[in-house]
């Protein structure tokens, strides 16, 4: 019942961003199935849909924020988009080029153009390079760079990212964490790219230098022009840091749109338990608020629920629910959900979904 | 040292006191003082929450209390827990309160149960070491744990191990396994951090409730102030192995009194509207062979002075309670918004 067989005919594209000009990244029913193997003849016994169906637009220069509890497929969509795994299915489009037909000298272009930060700075570092060397990579791997060229340009990035020459010589050892990642993006930044995928970029730096790296991603982006999709599972640090929030719940987008619509007025109701899961610092906000604790865990993406994925832990689950997997629809706001409550039941049509609150939730559609 | 007598604390007096306790570890002829005369109380039934950044020192105070630390670490000071010190006991003593009176949870459910043993063998285990005993009598009290922690099926699952349980299932394992001879102090170092926040969210609750139910207290070590906000009591606030403030949440995020805690509190994206830079603390914490013996934080701190350079900054209790520890934290106005 996952098979998305019925996209012939494609909908109106989601999630666009609000202008109207052609998107830099435009994804379409992506999709990656792995093979579960077992036994002696490694036998493919059965296959779990990681990333299903999932379709979104960046803007140039926009930042997505791609949220979600581990196991949603997050942090696969984002190794898709480089294809340093390969879909099974959907496309990627970056300026308009299918990034899914390239090959060797083609991909390795294109990947120019879209650059990767990884969450653990502590392995995502060569132990043994220089700073030279793991920032200055990418030249040398591109362009065939010289040592002296390339160094010059180093210094130019660790300038960029609040780090200077006196560290080129230095070994990821000697760098705290923030430095680390710092690192990370000025290798990131090193060809140019129009768009950086952040894999949870901040998860593993101390709450202190956290905001450093969150700045200087802003920075980035207004300076540079970048777009940047930024996985998270922390929402306040995606909320402030994107413009809009994508929210992914078992390999499928369940929710897009506006980072302030999202986050203020959640229209799905994981999205609203997903915020309401994350404790704000304030103990008069934390007595007061209504906290929706969701029942059991995420199911298992081998054996997915039938219908609406979420349905076995929602609090407003009907019967269609179970049965039908509910289509994205617009929201008031601009932007989509895929919910029955916006088209069954009690007909929420794209509102918040605080305007339920007078409404029976159970009653069947 | 003389046996302890354990005498019930009366209804005012803290369960747990800790004073001046330090901890520093040798090695190559470098003694790096981690912990340095830390101080706080937990009160009986409440929950203290002990907030700090990577190397600020939490993790190890916490553990010395129950004689976790490897033998190379060098533990002075006082930590009297209902009426008996912690500090100098045997590993024969340690033992019996340990997993007994007062409990530890850990970061890593994965980790921290052992992957051999079933979680029914784990569980009772606990139990008859403390308790004594039949093994029926341990089994029907595991179930009850495992119920009581919210697993479907307990007796069936008693059978099973580890691996076949999904993360936040195993961090409720080891909340029952640290709970099934209710203790009076419970230790929590990151029980929810590898969590996911839905995950978490129940974690927390389950803890709040258990702790009604049992009137424990617990010592909740963390780095993230909004779990700070919603379960704890008081706070205490650690830098760079030194407590720098400690009062109760309401007034704490009111109005901090420490640079280095409004620091913190400001740079939650919570406390900036939408579209303005995150305020940050500059710079680093100092490695412990690093720390300076004037105050730690005067390198990242916006308000320092020369008198904050010169000479070790006691901590001072103020009158209202609370205790900081900041030579200018009389003149000193803050706000944990900007």
């Amino acid at each position: 019942m996952t098979d998305v067989s019925d996209t012939t005919t494609p909908s109106e594209p989601p999630a666009t961003p609000a202008d109207g000009a052609a998107p830099l990244l435009r994804v379409r029913d992506l999709e990656k199935v792995f093979p579960i193997k077992k036994g002696l003849l490694r036998r493919t016994v059965a296959h779990v849909r990681a990333v299903d169906g999932v379709s979104f637009d960046i803007a140039r220069g926009e930042v997505l924020g791609l949220v979600g509890e581990s196991g949603s497929g997050k942090s696969t969509t984002g190794r898709l988009l480089l294809r340093l795994i390969e879909p099974t299915g959907g496309s990627i489009e970056l300026e308009g080029k299918e990034l899914r037909d390239l090959e060797g000298e083609e991909l390795r272009a294109v990947r120019c153009d879209m650059q990767m930060v990884f969450q653990d700075p502590y392995s995502s570092l060569d132990p043994l390079a220089p700073v030279a060397d793991i920032v200055g990579e990418p030249f040398q791997v591109h362009f065939n760079m010289p040592r002296k060229e390339r160094d010059e340009k180093v210094v130019k990035l660790l300038e960029q990212v609040g780090l200077s020459a006196q560290h080129l010589r230095r070994f990821p050892a000697e760098f705290s964490g923030g430095q680390r990642q710092r690192i990370a993006v000025a290798r990131a930044l090193a060809l140019e790219p129009k768009l950086i995928v952040a894999d949870e970029p901040v998860s593993a730096l101390d709450m202190s230098t956290q905001s450093q790296v969150v700045n200087l991603l802003s920075d980035l982006r207004e300076r540079l022009g970048v777009a940047l999709l930024f996985i998270a599972h922390d929402l306040s640090i995606v909320h402030h840091a994107s413009d809009r929030i994508a929210v992914m719940y078992l390999g499928g987008i369940v929710e897009v749109g506006d980072a302030d619509d999202v986050y203020s007025h959640p229209c799905h109701p994981y999205s609203e338990a997903l915020i309401s899961a994350a404790p704000v610092p304030d103990p008069v906000v934390e007595r007061s608020r209504r906290r929706i604790v969701l029942e059991g865990d995420p199911p298992s993406p081998l054996d997915p629920p039938s219908g609406c994925r979420y349905h076995p832990r929602c609090a407003y689950a009907m019967d269609i629910c179970s049965q039908v997997a509910p289509e994205p629809t617009p929201t008031l706001a601009g932007g989509e959900v895929a919910c029955h409550l916006h088209t069954s039941g009690p007909a929420l049509a794209g509102r918040p979904l605080a305007e339920l609150s007078g409404v029976t939730t159970h009653e069947p559609g | 040292m003389t046996t302890p007598d354990i005498t019930p604390t009366s209804a005012t007096g803290p369960l747990l006191e800790v004073t001046d306790l330090s901890v520093s570890f040798t090695a190559h002829k470098q003694t790096a003082k981690v912990v340095d005369q830390v101080s706080f109380s937990v009160q009986p039934g409440k929950t203290l929450g002990i907030v700090g950044e990577s190397g600020s020192g939490k993790t190890v105070s916490s553990l010395a209390l129950v004689g976790l630390l490897p033998r190379t670490a060098n533990i002075t000071g006082s930590a009297r827990f209902a009426g008996q010190e912690l500090v100098g006991m045997t590993t024969r003593q340690q033992r019996q309160i340990r997993g007994n009176d007062i409990s530890v949870i850990f970061q890593e459910p994965m980790t921290s149960l052992d992957p051999v043993f079933t979680v029914g063998n784990q569980l009772t285990g606990a139990h008859r070491n403390h308790q004594g005993g039949s093994k029926k009598d341990a089994l029907d009290r595991a179930e009850e744990m495992l119920r009581l922690v919210g697993i479907p099926e307990p007796r069936k699952r008693l059978a099973e191990y580890p691996h076949a349980f999904s993360g936040g299932m195993r961090q409720r394992v080891m909340i029952a396994l640290a709970l099934i001879n209710s203790p009076r102090l419970l230790i929590a170092d990151e029980p929810t951090t590898a969590l996911d926040v839905t995950i978490q969210s129940q974690i927390l609750e389950l803890l709040q409730e258990l702790q009604q139910a049992m009137g424990m207290a617990i010592l909740f070590v963390t780095h993230d102030l909004g779990v700070v906000a919603s379960v704890c009591d008081d706070v205490s606030v650690m830098y760079a192995g030194q407590v720098v403030e400690q009062a109760g949440i309401d007034e704490f995020f009111a109005h901090p009194r420490h640079p280095y805690s409004e620091g913190l509190l400001r740079s939650m994206p919570h406390s900036v509207p939408k579209g303005e830079r995150l305020r940050m603390i500059p710079g680093t914490v100092p490695l412990p062979s690093r720390f300076p013996t004037s105050c730690r934080f005067a390198g990242r701190c916006p308000y320092a002075q020369e008198a904050c350079t010169a000479d070790p900054i006691p901590l001072e209790q103020l009158d209202d309670g609370r205790v900081v520890r900041c030579v200018r934290h009389r003149e000193l106005v803050m706000e944990a918004r900007s």
